[in-house]
């Protein structure tokens, strides 16, 4: 078949269309690409140090500190993400001891498990660790933490929390992207240096923060593919 | 505990993609697709800008394993195209002017005609779905298989109403240059 006639109608494009589009795109890319210190970071900082500096920053739901920052707040989906260089709970923070519940359990208390597991991972216990907070300086709410563990002991922490809860992070480190392309959640890179009481973007581990039927879930781990799909598993 | 730097994560992702090669060559197939579509060079130029900015956005969601950049790409596209369109849809059937308004009344004037007026005129007068063969195939440049993937279509299904929707373009076309 002889067709040539069909392409006569394609032309170039304009030539500073095309420029001006690519020094877009490139700005774009400058502001996703990982900070250059991320190069040294490495994983010896430990995952417990980015659970525990999480579930710290989670807690900040003191209702008056909230008021007053309710401007500065963005909202990705209903999720609260306070982006601050100043730690959130310097000098307050609060000791909690997890119960641990079957994993069986799950479900019945609102802890719905993703369907899809990375390969090579499997839960790291047979239980979930719930958190209970009462009336503190930080605040209070319930939390749960799940474990999976996979090949060379990564690991990657699935959090269920009350959507109330705002997180803080660190300047320039929250980026938002949608799961299944519908579903507005944020990621960002980095946690808060317990020791430094300063954000650390160096931490290679990312978490991935949205809301869904009224609770806070996060995902947590050093591959941003895995937990997206995670995340999405959770969708139907 | 794996001794695995972030950046090395980020970059086994990216499957060591090369995104400004990607950009060269997708845009003229990106851009002559929206064109076919569309037949307006600047709501092509918007709609290309569209598609890309998104697709950068999202490179972190880009699977390697899934589909190829260029179909990824293309899948974008086609729903920047079908947001245009709702958006348009009240004036979808006069979504450009093919040619200036002073010369529509010379469309039969043969010393005046060009060709390619009249297979632009010819395709827009195509049912949609035709005219998103046409599009994919000879704007986009995409093989049949390619083409297949994205519209659920079998292979031999897309080389048939190609070959068909060409011939019957053909024959038009001949039928008015006489």
């Amino acid at each position: 078949m002889n067709d040539n006639f069909m392409y006569s109608l394609r032309q170039h494009p304009d030539k500073n269309f095309s420029t001006q589009l690519k020094n877009r795109l490139d700005e774009r890319t400058l502001k996703q690409a990982p900070k250059p210190a991320l190069r040294r970071a490495r994983l010896a900082f430990g995952f417990s140090v980015v659970l525990v500096i999480t579930v710290i920053s989670m807690v900040l739901a003191v209702p008056s500190v909230r008021a007053k920052l309710q401007d500065l707040v963005i909202n990705i989906g209903g999720q609260g993400f306070l982006v601050s260089n100043e730690h959130p709970l310097i000098h307050q923070a609060t000791t909690v001891q997890p119960v641990a519940i079957p994993i069986e359990q799950a479900a019945e208390n609102g802890v719905i498990l993703p369907t899809y597991i990375p390969e090579g991972f499997s839960l790291e216990q047979d239980q979930y660790l719930f958190y209970h907070v009462e009336d503190s300086p930080e605040g209070k709410g319930d939390w749960a933490e799940v474990t999976w563990v996979g090949p060379d002991y990564e690991k990657i922490a699935m959090i269920v929390s009350d959507s109330e809860n705002i997180k803080v992070v660190g300047t320039e480190s929250l980026e938002e992207i949608s799961l299944k392309g519908i579903y507005p959640a944020g990621l960002y890179k980095g946690g808060w240096d317990n020791n430094s009481f300063a954000w650390n973007p160096t931490i290679p581990f990312y978490s991935l923060v949205f809301v869904k039927d009224g609770k806070s879930i996060s995902f947590i781990g050093a591959d941003p593919q895995k937990l997206i799909l995670m995340a999405e598993s959770l969708y139907p | 505990m794996k001794n695995t730097s972030a950046l090395t994560i980020f970059n086994t992702l990216q499957k060591n993609l090369d995104w400004d090669d990607i950009y060269q060559s997708t845009l003229p197939d990106l851009f002559n697709y929206f064109l076919y579509r569309t037949r307006d060079e600047k709501i092509a130029q918007d709609l290309s800008s569209i598609t890309l900015e998104r697709a950068w956005s999202n490179k972190l969601r880009y699977r390697s394993d899934l589909a190829s950049v260029q179909s990824w790409i293309f899948g974008i596209a086609r729903n920047v195209f079908k947001e245009y369109l709702r958006e348009h849809r009240r004036n979808a059937s006069k979504l450009v002017p093919l040619e200036p308004e002073d010369s529509q009344t010379d469309l039969f004037d043969r010393n005046k005609f060009d060709t390619k007026i009249l297979l632009k005129r010819l395709i827009a007068m195509l049912p949609e779905k035709e005219q998103e063969l046409i599009a994919l195939k000879y704007g986009a440049g995409l093989n049949n298989r390619e083409i297949a993937k994205l519209l659920h279509l079998s292979e031999s299904n897309v080389g048939t109403r190609l070959f068909r929707i060409v011939e019957s373009l053909r024959k038009k076309m001949e039928v008015d240059n006489e």
